[in-house]
């Protein structure tokens, strides 16, 4: 007769499931199905029972015959089965260690040759910065910040207005950040607060100095020049 | 008549198929045996749409136009001695006697091939009794054997028999902290890669997000797979529920690729859902339209892990169900459309489409979730999504540079180049992500750093 599946709730160092198994299967077999899944041979399976999501006590249950039913080894939907890897660390291969990996990256030149991608798509409809208007609206934006950056100084008060709400401080710094992008003008400020993003360094250059958090680099026409005075904790508008 | 078949391939395909269909036919007023409900005299929600997903028999029997398909018997052998076994005639049923051991290769090629010509034969036989079949939707998850290499052999497959019909995919992508297996990210890779040109909407769900939203909304201190299939039915059911309802603007298959695909490779919308609520708090909560739709937006309501404040958006369709009425919606939209936290790419033509079906959700008796008079579900193609396919890249190469486990699949005949081939392809994903999220010049761009 065919007994019904056991949902089980199967961990090992990599991995965390809850699988079906069968009442009818062998030891044997059991061990095969979790090697599909946790990676460990069956003969480097430890499999340590926890007979409730409480238990604290496992059974293990590494002695069992090859041929002991998989119903003969007190398996319920409540338990959990942790396997271990019985392998020294040196046999063992570390799948998680990042070191000294190279993740894949496609040439630029690889991306270019194939036929079905975004850009290629791009370019054959003349989107985006192959529209033949992209360039001059692209000018038109760098001047319009140029000629913002020119009214703004070094050392004057500034407020910025974003979804947050109205952030003050002072600017620091007005000038190119070739870590950002090689064409845009960026102001470095100073926020009163720490709702920032650094130090007045990016990627390792500093163009000013504050501490971390009160930092960040805007476009111009983000940048509010006039007398804003440092709010105080109470100042008038503030609802009591 | 326009059908749409399902087709819930392996072990997650047929779990959540079964959350679906018993959602379905509670929504509809079916029995599990297939019959009207006592007092019923027609299916609830009109005849015209529910014959999209169910059939008639002459008796007055409804039957799904669904097929279960799973390598290995015992997964679908609980649907057919379970308590909805009436409800699907057995050719509907697919079963193999070996599994595919959570191996691509197995699925797509060995032990898959095999049942192909079966399955493809039932699919024919199904279709032959559409009048005008509108295309197809897909369960499977990424990560398993039968899902992912069965998948997308029976996708493809269909992409050659069927041409132009629609293939709609729900996937269960693996979550980014917790594997359910070592070569999760081997399946993934693989089988995006091979249906990335057949499939033309995939709307993913990862189990970890699920899991998260179960725990914090429903109060359930471990969720089962049962929790999250019922969840992800939820999610399931708004999407297709305009093709289920008359009176909803109907919705055709092919709209959602229309409204939120610029272009095919850029096809897996991030999902929404909102409100989940538990019976215990649902009376305590307002959900007005204008609460749901911003709710929807925000990254702890969302099916996959990622954050949308991230990445600009292509295309949102906004899929309410229950009592809506359409001021309310514009308001909300327009709300939405207010805040900085929804960038658009701003090279192409974006859009908010809103879909209203006035049929509010139902919430099965054992699910935990609260009746609810309205809820709304969020599509959004969005490069955020791309942080997905980034993760599982880096996981695939961590493996792959050690060739851990490839043995397993070039056993089953899986040549070794399709390995780096399929890991290229989603190279160029995530590159065409990019593209899309650059070029822009619109001056409120407020980049800060």
């Amino acid at each position: 007769m065919n007994m019904s599946d056991i949902t089980v709730h199967f961990t090992s160092q990599l991995t965390n499931s809850e699988r079906r198994i069968s009442p009818n299967w062998s030891f044997e077999y059991l061990k095969q199905r979790i090697e599909n899944f946790t990676g460990i041979p069956p003969n480097s399976q430890q499999l340590l029972l926890f007979p409730t999501s409480i238990s604290t006590d496992p059974v293990d249950l590494s002695s069992n015959d090859d041929s002991t039913a998989v119903l003969d080894l007190n398996i319920t939907s409540d338990s959990r089965v942790q396997i271990n890897d019985t392998r020294p660390l040196s046999e063992q291969e570390d799948l998680t260690n990042e070191s000294d990996i190279k993740y894949f990256e496609l040439d630029e030149k690889d991306y270019e040759k194939r036929s079905d991608t975004v850009r290629r798509w791009k370019q054959d409809n003349q989107l985006g910065r192959f529209h033949p208007d992209f360039k001059t609206k692209k000018k038109e934006q760098l001047q319009n910040n140029k000629v913002r950056a020119q009214q703004l100084c070094v050392g004057a008060r500034f407020r910025t207005i974003n979804e947050i709400g109205e952030r003050r401080g002072v600017i620091k710094y007005i000038g190119k950040v070739l870590e950002i992008d090689f064409e845009n003008i960026w102001t470095g400020v100073e926020f009163d607060e720490p709702v920032g993003k650094n130090d007045g360094s990016i990627k390792g250059v500093r163009y000013f100095s504050c501490k971390p958090g009160y930092g960040g680099f805007l476009k111009p026409v983000q940048v509010e020049q006039g007398d804003f005075q440092e709010e105080s904790l109470f100042s008038d508008d503030d609802e009591i | 008549m326009r059908e749409v078949i399902s087709i819930n391939v392996g072990q997650a395909g047929c779990q959540i198929g079964n959350a679906c269909w018993e959602l379905y036919s509670l929504e509809h007023g079916i029995q599990p045996d297939g019959y009207l409900q006592e007092g019923l005299n027609r299916p609830k929600g009109g005849e015209e749409g529910f014959s999209t997903f169910f059939s008639e028999t002459g008796s007055g029997k409804y039957v799904p136009r669904a097929l279960y398909v799973d390598l290995e018997p015992n997964v679908v052998d609980e649907v057919r001695t379970g308590a909805y076994k009436d409800l699907f005639h057995p050719e509907q049923l697919i079963t193999g006697k070996e599994d595919a051991a959570n191996n691509y290769a197995r699925g797509h090629y060995t032990v898959g091939r095999d049942l192909l010509d079966d399955v493809l034969d039932r699919v024919r036989r199904m279709s032959d009794q559409c009048d005008g079949l509108q295309g197809f939707l897909f369960t499977h998850s990424l990560g398993g054997g039968t899902g992912s290499g069965f998948g997308s052999l029976l996708l493809e497959q269909l992409s050659l028999e069927y041409g132009k019909k629609a293939k709609l995919e729900f996937a269960v992508y693996p979550g980014p902290q917790v594997s359910t297996s070592v070569v999760e990210p081997y399946n993934t890779v693989l089988t995006t890669h091979t249906t990335l040109e057949h499939a033309d909407c995939t709307f993913m769900v990862d189990n970890e997000a699920i899991y998260d939203i179960c725990r914090r909304n429903l109060d359930i201190s471990r969720p089962s797979l049962s929790n999250l299939n019922n969840l992800i039915a939820q999610v399931v059911s708004s999407v297709t529920a305009s093709l289920r309802f008359d009176g909803s603007l109907n919705v055709d298959l092919n709209e959602f690729q229309t409204n939120l695909v610029p272009y095919p490779r850029i096809h897996f919308p991030l999902v929404g859902y909102a409100p989940v609520v538990s019976n215990a708090r649902a009376t305590h909560e307002a959900n007005s339209v204008s609460e749901i739709t911003n709710a929807c937006f925000e990254p702890g309501n969302q099916m996959v892990k990622c954050d949308p404040r991230l990445g600009k958006y292509m295309a949102t369709c906004l899929l309410y169900r229950g009592d809506v009425v359409t001021r309310d919606v514009q308001n909300a939209v327009a709300q939405v459309k207010t805040k900085k936290t929804v960038q658009l790419v701003d090279w192409i033509p974006t859009g908010f489409k809103i879909g209203i079906c006035y049929q509010p959700p139902t919430a099965p008796p054992t699910s935990n979730l609260a009746n609810v008079s309205r809820a709304v579900c969020m599509l959004s193609n969005t490069t955020a999504i791309a942080e997905a396919w980034r993760r599982i890249d880096r996981k695939f190469d961590l493996m792959y540079a050690k060739r851990a486990f490839v043995h397993w699949y070039v056993g089953e005949g899986m040549e070794e180049g399709e390995f780096t081939e399929a890991r290229e392809d989603l190279a160029a994903l995530e590159r065409d992500y990019e593209e899309v999220g650059a070029d822009s010049i619109d001056p409120e761009d407020v980049e800060e750093y």
